[in-house]
């Protein structure tokens, strides 16, 4: 079974949404900042399909707190088992779903057979679930019905699917293979043998098929599961559950209990279950959440998983059809797949996963810009810790390296079509890239570039007197290790008229005007790449910082101000906005 | 279950599809509830459909005979199941449908059903949901019925068709289905032992001798009364109402019941209304006799409504010939009629006044109630009265027509089948597939059609007393 539409009205955070979950892929992966409401749709999800027999509502659980508006939780289900498709089940109340995700009152040829689910909560905070057709009938849902969706949350408390008991899986599972009596009675036999040192028991065969299924889900080493008393829980008397050799699974580790958790609770849920996972890296090191990812991947034991994420790693590794933002504004919420937004978005998870995990991006021309911005984010950060406010990482910002200025306008656009703030900060040398910033400017982007006719040299030379010049040749000497290979640089642009020395005082006496010097040294610096990588961004960064106050590097620091205020969502001042001077070309 | 039985359910089952005749009494029944039990044995379920929800009603009693889980088997009516169908698809069905059947729409619903069945997506649920398919009463089916029983068919191959060619009378419209048109081609002849199981312990005689005229009930054919003896069976030669009531209350013990046979819901009627009550009148499902009534029932406040109860109860009581023409004229002109000397009518003609000065609803069921605890007066159409006074009490309640609540009252009925009575006037058509310990046909002469004289002679366990001004009838189909 799985979920092709899920409806979410006045439900925490989230006053709508309407999803269409795509078809082709098992797995999704809930991504954006914090606060967008993924766990909120993982609950919605899990309250609608699980099968708990109530759940305890209470006011904040309602949008605003707001329990005029009832909570609607609903959501199409297709591929349904075929214990629900029986004329005793929902035979007779199956609805359609065309190819657009859109329901349809009759199965109709042509059509997929979909079942309408709901759960609505009024002001009495009594959940009621239903079937529903989109003519507005409606039929009890029962818990045992929802059952038969095998649908199952792993979340941070898990430590009650360890162990034994009437409501956890691992009980249904004792119950299922035989009378419930029977395992239980066994299952305290069990117990007591465990800690005699004994062995033999169904409860132990059931152990070692969670054991084995644990370490499949991701590199558990369990070697010796088997159930026993735990008692660790004094306050709750000793329970039975689940060991691992003397050492409760519940006294493991955050990780290898929501492994364990899984695999027990996917066993219970049976074949084709739909598992949804809050934070999915949750407890674990790098390595053990992609093999996780992987396995649920290519487990044939679900048909459908929901999780969300904030791992980079997990970005990183999952397909991009997996991936699908979340952006909430004021309460409407829109989840959009990465799927469909091509390469473009590839190149960008790739170089860059914690981009899409960021709540404000700023996409740099290429390295040297890239290497400048963290540079001065770092001083920034410096200042603004020292005054007791927060920092770059703490705003939730990402600095991509746009890989050059073509490609800054498209990702800069479609990472803001995400819903992410976005803001460019590039040269303004190049009109061939005009388009697509003014494109991503209208959709949103907040667009810095350099004043016009400059690439980064340039406007960092801008202004510079020949004292300032000088001190730029000399991070030019740090770059290039050598004074010799600076004055080489230079003196490579006019051969004809070399420079005296690297002292640009020294060169107006020799008749090299300010201009022509200007010139000489920002073309040294491109042609010879001085800052063309990351730790030449960086030093040159550096060098501004240092610089920052200084009057000749005003109009660099006014347009670098900017960013910042990106960066820290602050208030520019008047006049120091300069975005409006940017003419074209 | 004895072991014969369920080696015959296990052959059945192993030769679905299949086509069974059994004639009545023979243990079709039966052997359709043992087949679903096994099945039900080996985890399938089974879909069973009849006619009517008498038939329904006794195919349940015998699953739960035989301990069948309800999880197990479906049974319903072939129309109700294809309302079901249609109500829940009613897109597919191309058919605006209400939340209570309208049973003149039944071919309406069929033909939607059958192409609610046809599609992809509930052929899918039909295949999941059972295993076997079996119809009872097979020839009942008109064209319509047949088509959609076809299209259950495609989506559960393993059906079993049942029926008997002898019992074929029907009041539905429209061509039939014909045993060799079309089950025969579809559905192989599977062929069993026939005994008369349901005469055993009772009068086993009478059951094989309805089994030997079978062959000579033929369309053309003469039957001769006089040419047969068997223990049970009689002959009166006679058909006047003084002899019919002699034989009536011929049956003293009232723990054995007696159905009354005749052709024409007139004739039904006059004979009860004869034997002053101690026959009931069979209503028709629908319940076409009080429908009449109610369709010209007067609005409330409406001075006309105390000659139509007069009229009504004239109609279901005997006793009330006091009330006659001039009364009834009295009343039609709104004038008193209390000042007419009616003796033992007293307190009749008094409610009949009331209901006259203050013509309600209410006031109606009070003058009902009058005369149901009238000294003197017995109701012989006990069925048509208290549905009647039913509909009327739920318009008081919900202010819709009396008319659409007897539609409500009488599906209720189709729902849990008919009460039980000893003492039933009725015509044959009504209770086809009813058991009576003792039959009497009021009239041989209108039993020309083969069908309606098997069915009629087969409802007996025990005796048939056939009156007649000859013994003698020429059959004739449809006659």
């Amino acid at each position: 079974m799985r979920v092709r539409r899920l409806w979410v009205e006045n439900f925490r955070g989230i006053k709508c949404l309407d999803w269409k979950i795509p078809t082709n892929q098992k797995l999704i992966a809930l991504i954006g900042p914090g606060d967008g409401g993924k766990s909120t749709i993982l609950d919605a999800i899990h309250y609608l399909l699980g099968d708990r027999w109530s759940i305890p509502f209470a006011d904040t659980d309602f949008f605003k707190v707001d329990v005029q508006n009832p909570i609607i939780i609903k959501a199409l289900l297709i591929d349904l088992p075929s214990a629900l498709k029986k004329d005793s089940a929902f035979g007779l109340w199956l609805s359609g779903v065309d190819q657009g995700g859109e329901p349809l009152q009759d199965p109709e040829d042509g059509s997929e057979s979909a079942l309408l689910v709901q759960l609505s909560v009024d002001s009495s905070l009594e959940p009621r679930w239903t079937v529903i057709r989109p003519d507005g009938a409606e039929k009890h849902l029962t818990s045992a019905q929802r059952r038969a969706f095998s649908t199952f949350k792993v979340d941070d408390r898990t430590d009650a699917q360890l162990r034994w008991s009437r409501n956890s899986a691992l009980g249904r599972l004792s119950s299922a293979d035989g009378s419930e009596r029977d395992a239980l009675a066994a299952a305290s036999r069990a117990a007591r043998e465990a800690l005699a040192d004994h062995e033999s028991s169904s409860l132990a065969d059931l152990a070692e098929k969670v054991q084995d299924r644990a370490n499949q889900v991701g590199g558990g080493s369990f070697g010796n599961l088997r159930p026993g008393l735990d008692t660790s829980r004094s306050s709750m008397g000793a329970a039975l559950a689940l060991h691992e050799d003397v050492i409760p699974l519940t006294r493991y580790g955050l990780g290898s209990r929501r492994l364990a958790s899984l695999a027990i609770q996917q066993l219970a849920a049976g074949s084709r279950s739909v598992a949804v996972v809050d934070e999915l890296e949750s407890g674990l090191e790098p390595h053990r959440a992609v093999r996780l990812l992987n396995y649920l991947l290519s487990d044939d034991g679900y048909s459908q998983i929901m999780v969300t994420t904030h791992s980079p790693v997990i970005v990183e590794q999952a397909q991009i059809e997996n991936l699908a933002t979340v952006q909430n504004q004021d309460g409407t919420v829109i989840v959009t797949s990465l799927g469909g937004a091509g390469d473009l978005m590839q190149r960008l998870r790739r170089s860059r996963p914690s981009s899409l995990l960021a709540r404000r991006v700023v996409v740099a021309e290429g390295k040297t810009e890239y290497g400048l911005l963290l540079e001065c984010l770092d001083a920034w950060d410096a200042q603004r810790t020292e005054l007791g406010m927060s920092t770059s990482a703490g705003e939730g910002v990402a600095i991509q390296d746009g890989n050059g200025g073509t490609e800054v306008g498209p990702r800069a656009e479609a990472l803001s079509r995400l819903g992410l703030n976005v803001a460019t900060f590039l040269d303004n040398d190049d009109d061939s890239v005009n388009e697509c910033i003014a494109s991503a400017e209208a959709s949103g982007v907040k667009v810095i570039r350099w004043n016009p006719g400059l690439n980064t040299e340039s406007q960092a030379c801008a202004d510079l007197k020949a004292n300032g010049l000088t001190s730029f040749i000399k991070l030019g000497v740090e770059r290039r290790s050598g004074e010799d290979t600076v004055l080489q640089d230079l003196n490579s642009i006019e051969p004809t008229n070399p420079v005296p020395s690297l002292d640009v005082e020294d060169w107006t006496l020799s008749g090299i005007a300010l201009e022509d010097a200007r010139d000489r040294i920002v073309t040294a610096a491109v042609k010879r790449k001085w800052f063309k990588n990351v730790d030449g961004g960086r030093a040159l960064g550096e060098w501004i910082v240092r610089n920052y106050t200084k009057k000749q590097l005003a109009s660099t620091v006014a347009l670098l101000e900017q960013v910042k205020a990106f960066v820290y969502s602050e208030k520019l001042g008047p006049g120091k906005d300069t975005s409006g001077e940017r003419a074209d070309g | 279950m004895d072991k014969a039985l369920y080696t015959d359910g296990e052959k059945l089952l192993d030769a679905a599809p299949c086509s069974v005749e059994m004639p009545a009494g023979t243990g079709k029944t039966h052997l359709l509830a043992a087949a679903a039990a096994i099945a039900g044995e080996k985890n399938q379920r089974t879909l069973i459909l009849t006619h009517t929800n008498a038939g329904v009603d006794a195919i349940r009693k015998r699953l739960r005979r035989f301990g069948v889980p309800t999880t197990k088997f479906r049974v319903d009516t072939i129309t109700g199941w294809a309302f079901s169908l249609v109500r829940s698809y009613s897109m597919i069905a191309n058919i605006s449908v209400s939340d209570v059947p309208d049973w003149t729409k039944s071919d309406g619903y069929l033909s939607g059903a059958t192409s609610v069945a046809r599609s992809d997506a509930i052929a899918e649920v039909l295949s999941l949901s059972f295993d076997y398919l079996f119809v009872d009463e097979y020839q009942d089916c008109t064209l319509v019925l047949h088509e959609f029983i076809m299209a259950l068919v495609a989506a559960i191959p393993k059906s079993v068709i049942l029926g008997d060619r002898l019992q074929a009378i029907f009041t539905f419209t429209g061509p039939m289905a014909t045993w060799d048109g079309h089950v025969a081609p579809n559905f192989p002849e599977h062929a069993l032992d026939i005994e008369p199981h349901r005469w055993s312990g009772y009068n086993i005689n009478l059951g094989q001798w309805l089994l030997d005229i079978r062959s000579s009930l033929n369309d053309g054919s003469t039957f001769d009364f006089t040419s047969h003896a068997v223990p049970g069976l009689n002959y009166v030669s006679a058909s006047d109402p003084r002899a019919l009531t002699s034989v009536a209350h011929s049956f003293r013990d009232f723990d054995e019941s007696v159905v009354l046979l005749d052709k024409w819901p007139n004739d039904i009627a006059t004979h009860a209304s004869r034997l002053g009550g101690s026959y009931s009148v069979m209503e028709d499902i629908s319940g076409n006799f009080m429908r009449t009534k109610l369709d010209c029932l007067p609005p409330e406040g409406d001075p006309e409504l105390a000659r139509w109860f007069a009229d009504f109860a004239k109609a279901c009581v005997v006793g009330l010939s006091g009330i006659d023409t001039a009364v009834l004229r009295k009343l039609e002109q709104g004038q008193g009629v209390t000042h007419y000397k009616r003796p033992g009518l007293e307190s009749i003609l008094r409610v009949l006044d009331e209901l006259r000065q203050n013509p309600t609803y209410t006031g109606l069921t009070m003058a009902a109630k009058e005369i149901g605890a009238a000294k003197g007066l017995r109701i012989y159409r006990w069925e048509a009265w208290n549905d009647t006074r039913e509909a009327i009490a739920m318009t008081i309640e919900n202010g819709e027509p009396a008319v659409d609540n007897l539609a409500k009252v009488r599906d209720r009925l189709r729902q849990v089948g008919r009460r039980g009575g000893t003492r039933i006037a009725s015509r044959t058509l009504l209770v086809k597939g009813l058991e009576y310990d003792h039959v009497v046909i009021a009239d041989l002469s209108k039993m020309s059609d083969p069908c309606n004289l098997y069915v009629a002679l087969s409802r007996a366990r025990k005796s048939v007393t056939v009156l007649g001004a000859s013994p003698r009838i020429m059959l004739k189909a449809g006659g």
